[in-house]
């Protein structure tokens, strides 16, 4: 059922069994599990169908520290959310991601691989991928043209992903929800507050605002923030009616370990035969799978390193690109010249035969900062919610890593005497722990209400519930303890078919 | 050693690669030792001297031609048949690269022994 919170009755009051606030992917991908239960489910979408630049603008915020990306660019604000535009990479973190690693801070989830597997293969689905498959042999008995760079394995790996159509939830899932007897899905009801009871040990109710002037209230037996890290951070912190720091944050550790990929061009990968690189090319909306080189977890620990992966790009498309970060710039005009002249150059020059250069590109794990955080900003936003600031912040192991996997690579080139590799001048410098101007990130936002068991380091538990508060729960990104090399969407979709279970249980137990 | 040598493609260089040169890097009236047969199918004899050059900066010590020369080709069964000292800097680029034996001069990974033949060719420039 599809309500729009303009056109009732202001104040009205909306009751149901769960709320979840944020119908993006990981709000969605809920959602759908409760059709046909005997819950009543309420799905608060801030926005309606389509992009709105006055709905977009709620997203708008300062960045400090670290260049960094417009906030309103970064996140749809729209029934579907980000995967109106997301590019349909997925590929699930690897075991070691989730392990404690004495090299890496703060890292080690409360959960492993193991208890996420069964849902990644449920998530799959909700994303039109393929099998839950991700080991090369899998996809090169599929394909034999698709030759692996002759490495070695104990070192340098081929890690998969897979490529959703890209699945755009707000189309392919619209029906699903509207037509779902016991699923209310209001549009325009942005959740600008949380209330919680008096010792802040509960949500008692969610107050919705949107620009018709109404203000609702919902009322529910669990909340789920849904709204992607930096916005759940965000509501946490803004809902200090009960909790002066804000829900959640009695150690201060709400909005903390903001986490990007870093997605930079690294270095230059020169072979002495032309190549065609099947298994590493991507085409957009072509492509269904190809492999990054991965270094081995035995690698990684040998070398104390973040996780990473490797792309590849012809050296002379790559030359001619501008960095991500240089593309989505504030001048809107702007902006969408340069992702029109990007693409013109990656369709620009093919070669069957393949090419002796390539550009090796990035992305690679945070390490988890405190430092990198999600405040508030003094300012507020149209509906009267403080708007969000960025404190982006990286440290020395980020570039160390980067550099690593590449020297890692270019001794595998060398022995299989396939080719040399080249460091791009930024990181030639050991002693050098500064950035280039090009530096950017995937737009992946992680880490601002962390998992863990510990509330002073953390701020859900292993089920996502905020350390506390006993019926507030945390969907998404925001939960993440350690980035991993791949993109978020596929574990965040399973993250969040996790939380759906354990919910189911326990609204079951309550009768 | 100061001898010139002209280093013909052998058939064992051959087989190692089958490629023409890149321009600047044509085999010529050179010492066997200075030429990273390798590294000069990729890369012009430009970026070889600058690589050689940077290999010497953090290498001071082995600024020297006939330094260069006795760690990449010790006496000790020393080959002196051309050929046979391209075989050996071979093994000993592979050798480097399988024991984690590399240096990163300019940005490029190379092997150490590779890395010294192009501090060579860099000296030996005329």
């Amino acid at each position: 059922m599809h309500i729009d919170a303009r056109n009732i009755e202001n104040h009205t009051l909306i009751e149901g069994d769960i709320c979840i606030i944020g119908a993006g992917a990981a709000g969605i991908s809920i959602a759908l599990e409760w059709i046909n239960t005997p819950y009543r489910v309420i799905l608060l979408e801030g926005g309606g169908f389509e992009y709105e630049a006055r709905m977009q603008d709620l997203y708008r915020g300062k960045t400090t520290g670290q260049r960094y990306y417009p906030l309103d660019s970064a996140r749809l604000h729209y029934f579907g959310g980000t995967t109106g535009h997301w590019a349909g990479f997925c590929s699930p973190l690897d075991e070691i991601d989730f392990k404690k690693r004495d090299w890496v801070p703060y890292s080690g989830w409360p959960i492993q691989r193991s208890d996420l597997d069964p849902f990644y293969a449920r998530a799959q689905k909700n994303l039109d991928l393929g099998p839950y498959e991700y080991s090369f042999p899998y996809f090169h008995d599929k394909d034999k043209s698709l030759v692996p760079l002759p490495f070695d394995e104990e070192a340098v790996l081929n890690k998969m992903w897979q490529f959703s159509p890209p699945t755009r939830f707000g189309t392919k899932y619209r029906d699903a929800i509207i037509k779902a007897p016991n699923v209310y899905l209001y549009t325009y009801a942005n959740v600008c507050n949380l209330t919680a009871n008096e010792n802040a040990s509960a949500i008692k109710e969610a107050t919705v605002k949107n620009f018709a002037g109404k203000e609702h209230t919902v009322r529910a037996k669990y909340f789920i923030c849904a709204c992607c890290a930096i916005q759940n951070a965000r509501l946490l912190l803004a809902s200090n009616q009960q909790a002066p720091k804000g829900l959640g944050n009695q150690n201060d550790v709400v909005g903390r370990f903001f986490m990007e990929h870093l997605e930079i061009k690294s270095a230059e990968i020169w072979f002495a035969d032309p190549d065609p690189m099947k298994l590493y090319m991507f085409e957009f909306g072509g492509t269904k799978y190809r492999a990054e080189l991965g270094i081995s977890p035995k690698k990684q620990q040998e070398h104390k390193i973040l996780n990473g992966t490797a792309s590849f790009t012809p050296l002379e498309v790559a030359r001619k690109q501008p960095a991500f970060i240089d593309i989505w710039i504030e001048d809107k005009k702007k902006r969408e010249k340069n992702m029109n002249d990007f693409s013109k150059r990656e369709n620009d020059s093919k070669s069957a035969k393949g090419y002796s250069n390539f550009q090796m590109f990035t992305r690679v794990e945070q390490a988890p900062n405190p430092n990198s955080r999600v405040t508030l900003d003094t300012e507020k936003d149209e509906l009267g919610m403080p708007r969000a600031m960025l404190h982006w912040e990286l440290t020395p192991l980020e570039k160390r890593s980067i550099r690593t996997i590449y020297q890692i690579i270019g001794q595998q080139a060398g022995m299989s005497q396939k080719g040399r590799v080249r460091l791009l001048e930024y990181l030639w410098d050991e002693n050098d722990h500064s950035w280039p101007e090009f530096t950017g990130g995937g737009w992946h936002h992680m880490g601002t209400t962390r998992m863990g068991s510990d509330p002073k380091q953390s701020v859900v538990n292993a089920d996502c519930r905020v350390h506390g508060i006993a019926n507030l729960y945390m969907a998404g990104s925001s939960c993440y303890v350690t980035a991993g090399a791949p993109n978020p969407t596929l574990t965040l979709v399973a993250l969040s078919l996790r939380l759906s279970d354990h919910l189911k249980k326990q609204v079951n137990a309550l009768g | 050693m100061q001898r010139r040598v002209f280093l013909k493609l052998s058939a064992f260089t051959a087989a190692v690669l089958a490629l023409p040169f890149t321009p600047g890097c044509n085999p010529g009236e050179v010492d066997a030792e200075s030429q990273p047969v390798f590294f000069s199918h990729l890369v012009d004899a430009k970026t070889i001297a600058a690589a050689g050059k940077a290999y010497l900066v953090t290498h001071p010590d082995e600024n020297n031609v006939d330094k260069l020369k006795a760690i990449l080709l010790p006496k000790n069964g020393q080959p002196t048949d051309v050929n046979a000292i391209g075989r050996s800097l071979v093994v000993s680029i592979a050798n480097d690269f399988n024991t984690g034996g590399t240096v990163t001069v300019s940005g490029w990974i190379l092997s150490a022994t590779e890395a010294r033949q192009c501090a060579l060719f860099y000296l030996l420039q005329p």
